[in-house]
C-alpha cells in the first residue's frame, strides 16, 4: 500500500500573542525570529501512517509537501522518523486561506505517486482553513474519514477509528481513501533517534511537477482576502489574594456570588 | 428572490446547533434582503420540517430517502448538491460541528466555489452587498475578513458564536428534493461509542472546570470532577491533557475542541494558550487558578488566583457546600 | 570561514530539543527534588541513541565525534544539567577504552555500553587525590592472569550504578617496588563495594559514590595499554571531555539566560515590564555576550579536537574554565534579575545556579585548566 502523508511547514503555533506581529502593508505574519515547525496536526497524520505503516507488510509512506524550497524541512524530519519517500511540489506563494490549491496540487500528486491512501491533518495551525484534506478528497473523488485518530489494517480493508462529537467509532472500509486526522493520545509524533536524524539530511527530496491539476483548481471559486488584523485585547484580571488556599478560596466564591455568576 | 439556506443535520428535534444556523440565516437574510430557506435531510422528516417552521424557516428542501436515516458524509453530500442545484442560494450555512466541517468544503468544491470553516461573524457591506465573512487565523492572534467570490458563499459557523433563533411561526413551504442517485456509505460502522457525560454536557454546562499540564497527571483530574459535580457543571480540559492521555478527547476545550460558553469558566493549570482560550472565550467570567503569575491564562481572565490548585481548590469545595 | 553549525548539526539540535521537551521538561525539577537517578529517562537516551554518541559505529555508536555531543548535551543541560550528565558520564566512563583500548577489548566493552544496556564510569579521583593525580594511592599487584586491585575511589560520578569503570591504580612491581600509574577496565562484581553516596549541592539525581577495592580480582587482558600508561590516558580522557563540561556549562547559561529575558519580558514594576529598565537591560547584555563568547570557544575547541588539532587541549580547557566561569555568572545574575522568585523553587535558575557551581570543579578544576592554558604558553618547563 502507498501511503501518503501531507505536511505543511508553518509559523509556530505556540508563539505567544505579544510576538506575533503581522507584517507592515501586507496581510501576512511577520516570519523574523519565530521558528518555523512542522503543523501539529501533520504531525499525528504522519505518525498514523507510519504507525499503519508498521502493520502492513510492503507498505510504504511517502511524505509530500507543498511549498518553496526551504520547505524541506519538514520532509527531512518525516525522514528522520524514516518515513521512505519525500517530495516536494513547488509553489512559491503562502496559498494562505486558499486551500484549494494546494489541495489541487496534493490532488495531483496522489496520481503521481499512485497513492492508495492520502493521509492530512485536519487543519494547519497557521491559517486553520480547515479545507485541504476536504476538497482533495473531492477532486480525487475517493471517500473521506474526518477525525481519524488511529487507522489499522482489517479483515478486508482498512479499519479507522474516528472522532464524533460525543465520544468515537471505529468504521471499515476499503482504500483508495482520504483519512483527515486530529489529535489522540495515541498519535503524538514519535521522535527520531540520532542515525537517523543524520541521515536524513543526506537522503532524496524528489521534485514533482503538477502544474496541470493545479490550473484544474483554480477555476474553483475565490478566497479573498480582504483584511488581516490582530484584535485587541484588554486584559482585567482582578487578582483574589489571600493569605493562603482557604482565604483565596473564600475571596473567589465571594466575588462570584457579587458577580451573580454562581 | 434569492435565498441564504441553513443546512440543519437533526432527525426530529433542533438542536442547539440548528437554532444557531437558523438564527443566523435569518439575520444574513435579513442584511441581503434576502428570503430564508432550510435544507432537511432524513428517512422521513415531516417532524423536523415542521420544527423548523416554528422557527421561521418559509421554505423547507427535503430530501427523503430511506439510506439516509442516519447520517453519512458522501449520502448527505449527494442531498446537499442536489438542494443547492435546486434552490440556487446565495449563501449556504452549517455549524462547524462534526457534520459541517466535512460537508462545507465538500460542497463548495462540488459546486465549484470556495467555503470557510469556523466563520464567527459577517456583516454585509452597503455599497457593493458583498458579504465579509470574519474567521479567526493563526490559533485566534488574528482575524481574518475574507470574501467568497461568487454565489454561493458556503459557510460553517463557529458554535456558540451566533444566537440561536427565536420562535416565529410559519406556514412553511415544504420542497421535496430527489438526488439524482445517492451514493451507498462507503464505510460500515463497527463500533460507536457514544461517551455519556455524568450530568450536563460540556458544551451546555452553565460552569465548567477545565485541567491542564498543570494537574500533573489524570488521577488529579477527580477534584475537578467533584468540583463540576457540585456545582452542575462539567469537566473539560486542555489539548495537553488530552495528548497525555489523562482525559478523553471529547472534553477538549478549544478551537479545535469544544466551543463553551458558560457563566464561569474554571481554568485550573491551563497557561492559556490562544487555541485554547479560542474555545472559552464566550464564557461570562473565566477564573484563571495557575501558579505562574505570568501565565496567559491571566490576560484573558476575569478573576485570577495565583497559587497551586491543591491549596486551593479543597477549600473552595467546602465553601461551595456551605453555600448550596 | 564559516562559524555557523552545518545543517545536520541543527537538525540533531531541534531533534534533541523536541526529545527534551517531551521526556525531560516535565522531570527536571522533580529530578532536583527528589535526588533520584532518572531510570526513565536513561531508557529515552538508549532508545534515541544519545548514549551511542560517544562511540564508533562499528561498534554501535553512531561516531563519536565531539561536536555533535558537544550539541546534544548543550541542548539538555538548558533544561537539566543532571540529565545532560548521563550522556556525559557515558562519555567520560568510556573513553579511556576508546582512546586506549585494543580492537578486542573495544569489541567486549562498547557494544553494550551503546546500546545504553550498560553505564560506565570515569574512577580517578581519591580522598586525597584530586587535581594531583600522582598522588593516587590505589595499587595492583599482578597475580597470574589477574591484577589484584586495592584501594579507595571517592566523588566518583554514577560508581553506584555502572557496570563498567574505567579505574586508576599504580602496578606495584613485586620485583623493583617500582610503582606505574596504570588504567584498567573494571567490571562490577565481586570486591568493589560502594560506600557512601555524596550529598551534594547540585546535580542532583545523578549519584556520585565512594569506591572502595577490596582485593578485587581483573584479568590481566583487562588493562588498558601498558603498565605506566595511566597518566598519559587520564590525561587524553580529559583532553576529551573537557569539551562536554563545557557544553554542559553552556546549556546552564543559555537555560537561565532564556528564564531571564522572559522573566524581564513578563515581569512589571513601577508600570512597566522590568525590561524596561537599563539595570536589567544591562545585565542580559552581558550575559549573552558571554554565552555566545562560551558558545563559540566550545564549538571550536570540541571541532579542533575532532580534527585532532595539536592545540585541541588547550582549547578544551579553555572552553572549559571559561564556559563553566560563565554558567556561574550568568546563573547568579539570572537569579539577580528574578529577584525574590529566583531565589525561589518556583523557577529553575535558582538550581541552574547550583548546578552551575560544580562545572568549575570537576573534571580538573578551572585553577588546573588555567595551569594547562599558561603551559601551552609559557612551555613544559613552567
Amino acid at each position: 500500500m502507498q501511503i501518503m502523508v501531507c505536511l505543511k511547514k508553518i509559523l509556530d503555533p505556540e508563539v505567544p500573542p505579544r510576538d506575533f506581529r503581522l507584517k507592515k502593508g501586507e496581510m501576512a505574519p511577520a516570519t523574523e525570529g519565530i521558528p518555523l515547525v512542522m503543523s501539529s496536526f501533520d504531525q499525528n497524520a504522519l505518525e498514523v501512517g507510519l504507525q499503519l505503516r508498521e502493520k502492513l507488510a510492503g507498505a510504504t509512506v511517502t511524505a509530500v509537501t507543498v511549498g518553496p524550497e526551504d520547505s524541506e524541512d519538514v520532509l527531512r524530519k518525516a525522514l528522520a522518523v524514516k518515513a521512505d519517500r519525500a517530495v516536494r511540489v513547488p509553489l512559491e506563494q503562502d496559498s494562505k486561506l486558499a486551500g484549494g490549491i494546494v489541495a489541487g496540487l496534493l490532488a495531483g500528486a496522489a496520481k503521481q505517486l499512485g497513492a492508495d491512501l492520502v493521509i492530512c491533518g485536519r487543519q494547519a495551525g497557521d491559517w486553520d482553513g480547515s479545507q485541504v484534506g476536504l476538497i482533495l478528497t473531492e477532486a480525487l473523488g475517493w471517500p473521506l474519514v474526518n477525525l481519524v485518530m488511529g487507522i489499522e489494517p482489517g479483515s478486508s480493508g482498512l479499519v479507522l477509528r474516528r472522532e464524533l462529537d460525543e465520544g468515537y467509532e471505529v468504521i471499515e472500509g476499503n482504500s483508495p481513501l482520504v483519512a483527515v486526522v486530529t489529535n489522540h493520545e495515541t498519535n503524538v509524533l514519535r521522535i527520531a533517534k540520532v542515525k537517523d536524524t543524520m541521515a536524513a539530511m543526506r537522503k532524496k527530496i524528489e521534485l514533482f511537477d503538477v502544474v496541470d491539476s493545479a490550473a484544474v483548481e483554480l477555476q474553483g471559486g475565490r478566497i479573498e482576502l480582504v483584511s488581516l488584523e490582530i484584535p485587541v485585547k484588554e486584559a482585567n484580571c482582578e487578582m483574589i489574594t489571600g493569605e493562603n488556599g482557604g482565604e483565596k478560596a473564600d475571596n473567589l466564591v465571594k466575588r462570584l456570588l457579587e458577580l451573580k455568576v454562581l | 428572490m434569492s435565498l441564504v439556506l441553513t443546512c440543519l443535520m437533526d432527525q426530529g428535534m433542533l438542536s442547539r446547533d440548528s437554532l444557531e444556523v437558523i438564527g443566523a440565516g435569518k439575520s444574513l437574510a435579513s442584511d441581503l434582503g434576502a428570503g430564508l430557506a432550510v435544507a432537511v435531510i432524513g428517512a422521513e422528516t415531516s417532524a423536523l420540517c415542521a420544527a423548523a417552521g416554528e422557527y421561521g424557516a418559509g421554505k423547507i428542501y427535503s430530501v427523503q430517502d430511506a439510506s439516509l436515516e442516519q447520517y453519512y458524509c458522501e449520502g448527505y453530500l449527494a442531498a446537499l448538491e442536489a438542494v443547492c442545484r435546486e434552490c440556487k442560494p446565495v449563501a449556504v450555512l452549517f455549524v462547524t460541528n462534526m457534520q459541517g466541517r466535512e460537508l462545507a468544503p465538500r460542497l463548495a468544491k462540488r459546486l465549484n466555489k470556495a467555503a470557510l470553516v469556523d466563520c464567527l461573524s459577517f456583516n454585509v457591506e452597503h455599497e457593493t452587498g458583498r458579504i465579509i465573512f470574519t474567521k479567526p487565523v493563526f490559533g485566534g492572534k488574528a482575524m481574518a475578513q475574507v470574501v467568497l467570490s461568487d454565489a454561493p458563499a458556503v459557510v460553517a459557523l463557529r458554535r456558540r458564536s451566533f444566537e440561536p433563533a427565536q420562535q416565529d411561526q410559519v406556514e412553511p413551504e415544504i420542497i421535496q428534493v430527489k438526488p439524482v442517485s445517492i451514493p451507498v456509505n462507503p464505510f460500515k460502522v463497527m463500533e460507536r461509542v457514544e461517551e455519556q457525560q455524568a450530568g450536563v454536557r460540556l458544551e451546555d454546562a452553565r460552569v465548567v472546570v477545565s485541567g491542564g499540564q498543570g494537574l500533573g497527571g489524570p488521577e488529579n483530574f477527580a477534584i475537578l470532577e467533584e468540583l463540576a459535580g457540585l456545582l452542575g457543571g462539567a469537566v473539560g480540559a486542555s489539548r495537553v491533557a488530552v495528548d497525555s492521555g489523562w482525559v478523553s478527547s471529547s472534553k477538549q476545550v478549544g478551537q479545535t475542541g469544544k466551543i463553551v460558553a458558560p457563566d464561569v469558566y474554571l481554568a485550573v493549570g491551563i497557561s492559556g494558550a490562544c487555541q485554547h482560550l479560542a474555545g472559552c472565550s464566550g464564557a461570562k467570567v473565566i477564573v484563571a487558578i495557575n501558579t505562574d503569575p505570568e501565565a496567559p491564562v491571566f490576560g484573558a481572565a476575569r478573576l485570577g488566583v495565583v497559587g497551586d490548585y491543591k491549596d486551593v481548590l479543597p477549600p473552595l469545595i467546602k465553601k461551595v457546600k456551605e453555600i448550596i | 570561514m564559516d562559524f555557523e553549525l552545518d545543517k545536520e548539526l541543527l537538525f540533531l539540535k531541534e531533534m534533541v530539543r523536541d526529545l527534551v521537551q517531551e521526556k525531560v521538561v516535565p522531570r527536571a525539577a522533580e529530578i532536583d527534588r527528589t535526588d533520584e537517578f532518572p531510570w526513565d529517562i536513561k531508557e529515552d537516551l538508549a532508545e534515541h541513541e544519545i548514549l551511542a554518541m560517544p562511540f564508533p559505529e562499528e561498534y554501535g555508536g553512531t561516531g563519536g565525534k565531539v561536536l555533535p555531543m558537544v550539541i546534544v548535551v548543550e541542548e539538555i543541560a538548558k533544561v537539566s544539567c543532571s540529565v545532560s550528565m548521563i550522556p556525559g558520564a557515558q562519555c567520560l566512563g568510556s573513553a579511556a577504552i576508546v582512546l586506549a583500548g585494543t580492537k578486542e577489548q573495544k569489541q567486549r566493552f562498547l557494544p553494550s555500553l551503546a546500546s545504553g544496556e550498560k553505564l560506565c564510569a570515569y574512577a580517578l579521583t581519591e580522598p586525597n587525590a584530586g587535581s594531583d593525580v600522582g598522588g593516587i594511592q590505589s595499587f595492583a599487584v599482578r597475580e597470574g592472569n589477574d591484577y589484584v586491585l586495592n584501594g579507595t575511589k571517592r566523588f566518583i560520578s554514577f560508581g553506584n550504578i555502572a557496570d563498567i569503570l574505567t579505574v586508576f591504580a599504580k602496578v606495584i612491581d613485586q620485583n623493583t617496588g617500582e610503582k606505574k600509574l596504570s588504567c584498567f577496565v573494571v567490571e562490577k562484581g565481586e570486591g568493589l563495594v560502594v560506600r557512601n553516596l555524596e550529598h551534594k549541592m547540585g546535580v542532583k539525581g545523578t549519584p556520585t559514590a565512594e569506591l572502595f577495592f577490596d582485593n578485587m580480582r581483573v584479568p590481566a587482558e583487562d588493562l588498558l595499554g601498558a603498565e605506566g600508561d595511566g597518566f598519559k590516558i587520564a590525561m587524553q580522557v580529559l583532553d576529551k571531555t573537557r569539551a562536554e563540561v563545557a557544553a554542559q556549562a553552556l546549556g546552564l547559561a543559555q537555560g537561565a539566560l532564556d528564564v531571564a529575558v522572559q522573566y524581564a519580558r513578563d515581569r512589571v514594576q513601577f508600570g512597566n515590564p522590568i525590561g524596561k529598565f537599563q539595570a536589567i537591560q544591562f545585565k542580559l547584555a552581558d550575559m549573552e555576550m558571554k554565552t555566545q563568547a562560551s558558545r563559540y570557544l566550545t564549538y571550536v575547541a570540541a571541532d579542533k579536537y575532532d580534527r585532532k588539532a595539536h592545540d585541541r587541549g588547550k582549547y578544551t580547557a579553555m572552553a572549559k574554565a571559561f564556559t563553566s566561569d560563565t554558567a556561574m555568572e550568568v546563573t547568579t545574575e539570572a537569579i539577580q534579575v528574578l529577584g525574590g522568585y529566583g531565589y525561589s523553587e518556583e523557577y529553575p535558575v535558582e538550581r541552574m545556579f547550583r548546578d552551575a557551581k560544580i562545572q568549575q570543579i570537576y573534571e580538573g578544576t578551572n585553577e588546573i585548566q588555567r595551569i594547562v592554558i599558561a603551559r601551552s604558553l609559557l612551555g613544559r618547563g613552567f
